[in-house]
Protein backbone atom coordinates (compact mmCIF):
# COMPACT_ATOMS: atom_id res chain seq x y z
CA UNK A 1 0.00 0.00 0.00
CA UNK A 2 1.02 3.64 -0.77
CA UNK A 3 2.13 5.57 2.37
CA UNK A 4 0.81 9.41 3.12
CA UNK A 5 2.61 11.65 5.32
CA UNK A 6 0.45 14.27 6.53
CA UNK A 7 2.18 17.59 8.06
CA UNK A 8 -0.43 19.65 10.05
CA UNK A 9 -0.84 21.53 12.83
CA UNK A 10 -3.98 20.09 14.05
CA UNK A 11 -5.43 17.22 13.71
CA UNK A 12 -8.15 17.95 10.77
CA UNK A 13 -6.00 16.40 7.84
CA UNK A 14 -4.99 13.25 9.53
CA UNK A 15 -8.26 12.53 10.65
CA UNK A 16 -9.58 13.17 7.07
CA UNK A 17 -7.32 11.38 5.49
CA UNK A 18 -8.09 8.46 7.97
CA UNK A 19 -11.60 8.57 7.09
CA UNK A 20 -11.18 9.00 3.07
CA UNK A 21 -8.00 7.70 1.76
CA UNK A 22 -6.69 4.86 4.52
CA UNK A 23 -8.13 2.12 1.34
CA UNK A 24 -5.28 3.69 -0.77
CA UNK A 25 -2.72 4.85 1.77
CA UNK A 26 -1.31 4.13 4.98
CA UNK A 27 -1.23 7.43 7.00
CA UNK A 28 1.11 8.66 9.34
CA UNK A 29 0.79 12.43 10.94
CA UNK A 30 3.79 14.94 11.35
CA UNK A 31 3.18 18.16 13.61
CA UNK A 32 6.41 20.01 13.05
CA UNK A 33 8.78 20.06 9.96
CA UNK A 34 11.25 18.37 12.44
CA UNK A 35 8.39 15.51 13.33
CA UNK A 36 8.28 15.28 9.52
CA UNK A 37 11.80 14.92 8.91
CA UNK A 38 12.30 12.22 11.68
CA UNK A 39 9.26 10.30 10.21
CA UNK A 40 10.43 10.05 6.54
CA UNK A 41 14.09 9.00 7.86
CA UNK A 42 12.33 6.09 9.42
CA UNK A 43 10.38 4.98 6.99
CA UNK A 44 9.97 6.89 3.12
CA UNK A 45 6.35 7.98 2.09
CA UNK A 46 4.98 8.11 -1.70
CA UNK A 47 3.13 11.28 -1.19
CA UNK A 48 2.32 14.78 1.59
CA UNK A 49 -0.58 16.18 2.33
CA UNK A 50 0.73 19.72 3.99
CA UNK A 51 -1.52 22.13 5.67
CA UNK A 52 -0.38 25.74 5.16
CA UNK A 53 -0.99 27.68 7.97
CA UNK A 54 -0.04 26.14 10.92
CA UNK A 55 -1.61 28.66 14.15
CA UNK A 56 -1.61 26.22 16.87
CA UNK A 57 2.08 25.75 16.56
CA UNK A 58 4.09 26.37 19.51
CA UNK A 59 7.28 28.89 18.48
CA UNK A 60 9.76 26.36 19.08
CA UNK A 61 8.33 23.72 16.43
CA UNK A 62 8.24 26.76 13.83
CA UNK A 63 10.43 26.51 10.50
CA UNK A 64 12.65 29.82 10.06
CA UNK A 65 14.23 32.42 12.53
CA UNK A 66 11.86 34.21 14.00
CA UNK A 67 14.50 37.36 14.56
CA UNK A 68 16.26 37.28 10.75
CA UNK A 69 12.03 37.25 10.02
CA UNK A 70 11.33 40.16 11.81
CA UNK A 71 14.70 42.34 11.00
CA UNK A 72 14.12 41.14 6.99
CA UNK A 73 10.61 41.41 6.84
CA UNK A 74 9.02 43.34 9.49
CA UNK A 75 11.34 46.57 11.09
CA UNK A 76 12.05 44.09 13.36
CA UNK A 77 8.81 43.71 14.71
CA UNK A 78 8.25 40.20 16.15
CA UNK A 79 4.81 39.34 16.47
CA UNK A 80 4.40 39.82 12.83
CA UNK A 81 7.14 37.81 12.09
CA UNK A 82 5.69 34.64 13.85
CA UNK A 83 2.47 35.52 12.40
CA UNK A 84 4.48 35.33 9.09
CA UNK A 85 5.97 32.29 10.00
CA UNK A 86 2.69 30.65 10.87
CA UNK A 87 1.10 31.38 8.18
CA UNK A 88 3.79 29.64 5.41
CA UNK A 89 4.92 26.78 7.77
CA UNK A 90 3.29 24.35 5.45
CA UNK A 91 5.44 25.75 2.79
CA UNK A 92 8.54 26.21 5.01
CA UNK A 93 8.39 22.15 6.18
CA UNK A 94 8.23 21.53 3.04
CA UNK A 95 11.54 23.57 1.71
CA UNK A 96 12.96 21.62 4.90
CA UNK A 97 11.83 18.14 3.14
CA UNK A 98 13.19 19.18 -0.21
CA UNK A 99 16.75 20.43 1.21
CA UNK A 100 17.07 17.11 2.82
CA UNK A 101 16.26 15.42 -0.08
CA UNK A 102 12.88 14.10 -0.08
CA UNK A 103 11.09 15.04 -3.33
CA UNK A 104 7.78 13.27 -3.42
CA UNK A 105 4.89 14.92 -4.49
CA UNK A 106 3.42 17.32 -1.95
CA UNK A 107 -0.35 18.11 -2.06
CA UNK A 108 -1.97 21.62 -0.74
CA UNK A 109 -5.32 21.81 0.15
CA UNK A 110 -5.80 25.62 -0.84
CA UNK A 111 -7.17 28.08 -3.52
CA UNK A 112 -3.62 29.31 -4.37
CA UNK A 113 -3.03 31.84 -6.96
CA UNK A 114 -2.05 30.08 -9.87
CA UNK A 115 1.00 32.62 -9.99
CA UNK A 116 1.60 31.72 -6.19
CA UNK A 117 1.32 27.84 -7.60
CA UNK A 118 3.89 28.42 -10.15
CA UNK A 119 6.01 30.09 -7.71
CA UNK A 120 5.84 27.17 -5.14
CA UNK A 121 6.70 24.77 -7.94
CA UNK A 122 9.27 26.37 -9.02
CA UNK A 123 11.18 26.54 -5.50
CA UNK A 124 9.74 23.42 -4.72
CA UNK A 125 9.27 20.92 -7.29
CA UNK A 126 6.30 18.91 -7.62
CA UNK A 127 3.22 20.69 -5.62
CA UNK A 128 -0.17 20.21 -6.02
CA UNK A 129 -3.11 21.91 -5.08
CA UNK A 130 -6.82 21.04 -4.45
CA UNK A 131 -8.59 24.26 -3.29
CA UNK A 132 -11.19 22.09 -0.90
CA UNK A 133 -11.95 19.23 1.27
CA UNK A 134 -12.52 17.52 -1.48
CA UNK A 135 -11.99 13.58 -1.27
CA UNK A 136 -11.76 12.55 -4.48
CA UNK A 137 -9.61 15.72 -6.00
CA UNK A 138 -7.58 14.85 -3.23
CA UNK A 139 -7.12 11.52 -3.77
CA UNK A 140 -6.65 12.68 -7.74
CA UNK A 141 -4.33 14.99 -7.09
CA UNK A 142 -2.18 12.85 -4.71
CA UNK A 143 -2.15 9.53 -7.34
CA UNK A 144 -1.66 11.27 -10.39
CA UNK A 145 1.20 10.89 -12.26
CA UNK A 146 4.00 13.33 -11.65
CA UNK B 1 -4.27 42.35 8.73
CA UNK B 2 -4.88 43.81 5.46
CA UNK B 3 -8.50 42.84 3.58
CA UNK B 4 -6.69 39.96 1.13
CA UNK B 5 -4.96 38.51 4.26
CA UNK B 6 -8.50 38.69 6.17
CA UNK B 7 -10.11 37.39 3.09
CA UNK B 8 -7.76 34.42 2.35
CA UNK B 9 -7.76 33.97 6.23
CA UNK B 10 -11.17 33.59 6.23
CA UNK B 11 -11.58 31.49 3.32
CA UNK B 12 -9.02 29.04 5.25
CA UNK B 13 -9.72 29.21 8.94
CA UNK B 14 -13.77 29.13 8.49
CA UNK B 15 -14.66 28.24 4.30
CA UNK B 16 -11.99 25.36 4.48
CA UNK B 17 -12.38 23.65 7.63
CA UNK B 18 -16.92 24.18 7.75
CA UNK B 19 -17.17 22.77 4.53
CA UNK B 20 -14.64 19.56 5.24
CA UNK B 21 -17.29 16.82 6.13
CA UNK B 22 -19.69 18.51 4.01
CA UNK B 23 -18.45 18.16 1.23
CA UNK B 24 -18.29 14.75 1.08
CA UNK B 25 -21.43 13.20 2.78
CA UNK B 26 -22.49 10.11 0.77
CA UNK B 27 -26.09 9.38 -0.49
CA UNK B 28 -28.30 7.75 1.80
CA UNK B 29 -28.32 7.35 5.52
CA UNK B 30 -24.82 9.51 6.98
CA UNK B 31 -22.41 7.53 8.87
CA UNK B 32 -22.05 8.32 12.48
CA UNK B 33 -18.51 8.61 12.32
CA UNK B 34 -18.99 11.44 9.53
CA UNK B 35 -21.95 13.05 11.18
CA UNK B 36 -19.52 13.54 14.48
CA UNK B 37 -16.84 14.86 12.33
CA UNK B 38 -19.75 17.38 10.56
CA UNK B 39 -20.17 18.31 14.45
CA UNK B 40 -16.65 18.87 14.71
CA UNK B 41 -15.98 21.02 11.38
CA UNK B 42 -19.95 23.29 12.33
CA UNK B 43 -19.68 23.50 16.59
CA UNK B 44 -16.21 22.95 17.80
CA UNK B 45 -13.45 24.27 15.27
CA UNK B 46 -10.18 23.76 17.10
CA UNK B 47 -12.08 21.86 19.46
CA UNK B 48 -14.18 24.43 21.01
CA UNK B 49 -15.66 27.27 19.18
CA UNK B 50 -18.77 27.41 16.28
CA UNK B 51 -17.69 28.21 12.94
CA UNK B 52 -20.03 31.32 13.44
CA UNK B 53 -17.54 32.39 16.41
CA UNK B 54 -14.36 31.79 14.65
CA UNK B 55 -15.97 33.78 11.82
CA UNK B 56 -17.36 36.90 13.96
CA UNK B 57 -13.74 36.60 15.43
CA UNK B 58 -11.90 37.17 12.33
CA UNK B 59 -14.47 39.29 9.92
CA UNK B 60 -15.78 41.36 12.98
CA UNK B 61 -12.85 43.79 13.42
CA UNK B 62 -12.54 44.74 10.05
CA UNK B 63 -14.94 47.41 8.18
CA UNK B 64 -13.65 46.65 4.51
CA UNK B 65 -15.14 43.45 4.14
CA UNK B 66 -18.04 44.36 5.96
CA UNK B 67 -19.42 46.22 2.68
CA UNK B 68 -19.70 42.84 0.71
CA UNK B 69 -22.79 41.64 0.59
CA UNK B 70 -21.52 38.10 0.73
CA UNK B 71 -20.20 38.76 4.33
CA UNK B 72 -23.56 39.10 5.35
CA UNK B 73 -25.12 36.11 3.53
CA UNK B 74 -22.18 33.97 5.19
CA UNK B 75 -23.47 35.27 8.68
CA UNK B 76 -26.67 34.60 8.23
CA UNK B 77 -26.11 31.22 7.14
CA UNK B 78 -23.39 30.82 10.23
CA UNK B 79 -26.30 31.93 12.37
CA UNK B 80 -28.91 28.94 10.35
CA UNK B 81 -25.85 26.54 11.43
CA UNK B 82 -25.62 27.48 14.98
CA UNK B 83 -29.58 26.78 14.85
CA UNK B 84 -29.62 23.46 13.61
CA UNK B 85 -27.29 21.96 16.39
CA UNK B 86 -29.27 20.31 18.25
CA UNK B 87 -30.83 18.56 15.15
CA UNK B 88 -27.29 18.05 13.46
CA UNK B 89 -25.98 16.67 16.82
CA UNK B 90 -28.98 13.83 16.80
CA UNK B 91 -28.36 12.87 13.27
CA UNK B 92 -31.40 14.36 11.94
CA UNK B 93 -31.06 14.19 8.36
CA UNK B 94 -33.06 16.66 6.67
CA UNK B 95 -31.01 19.10 9.40
CA UNK B 96 -27.39 17.31 8.51
CA UNK B 97 -28.05 18.07 4.56
CA UNK B 98 -28.92 21.38 5.04
CA UNK B 99 -26.47 22.53 7.34
CA UNK B 100 -23.93 20.73 4.76
CA UNK B 101 -25.63 22.31 1.88
CA UNK B 102 -25.26 26.00 4.21
CA UNK B 103 -21.70 24.77 4.64
CA UNK B 104 -19.90 24.77 0.83
CA UNK B 105 -22.26 27.79 0.23
CA UNK B 106 -20.12 30.10 2.93
CA UNK B 107 -16.72 28.26 1.60
CA UNK B 108 -17.98 28.83 -2.02
CA UNK B 109 -18.29 32.72 -1.56
CA UNK B 110 -15.87 33.08 1.27
CA UNK B 111 -12.94 31.64 -1.70
CA UNK B 112 -14.58 34.06 -4.53
CA UNK B 113 -13.97 36.92 -2.08
CA UNK B 114 -9.89 35.77 -1.58
CA UNK B 115 -10.10 35.11 -4.81
CA UNK B 116 -11.24 38.79 -5.74
CA UNK B 117 -9.14 40.06 -3.53
CA UNK B 118 -5.49 38.53 -4.27
CA UNK B 119 -6.18 39.54 -8.34
CA UNK B 120 -7.19 35.49 -9.10
CA UNK B 121 -10.60 36.00 -10.29
CA UNK B 122 -11.68 35.22 -13.55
Amino acid sequence: MRKLLVIEDGNEYEEFARLFLSDSFEIRAAHSAAEALALLAEAPADGLLVDLRFDRSVESDLVGDIEETAERLFAGERTSAIRYLRDNQGTLALAALREAGYDQPAVFVHDFTPRRLANLRRLYGDVRAVPSFDAGSIRQALEEEG
Amino acid sequence: MSAKELASRLAHDVGKYVSRTARNLPEGQVPEVLIGMLIRDLYAIDGSRSASAAFEELAGPLEQLEGDARIGECRKMLVEIDGLEHEVRVGEDGALRRAAELALEIDGRLRAISRELSGAAP
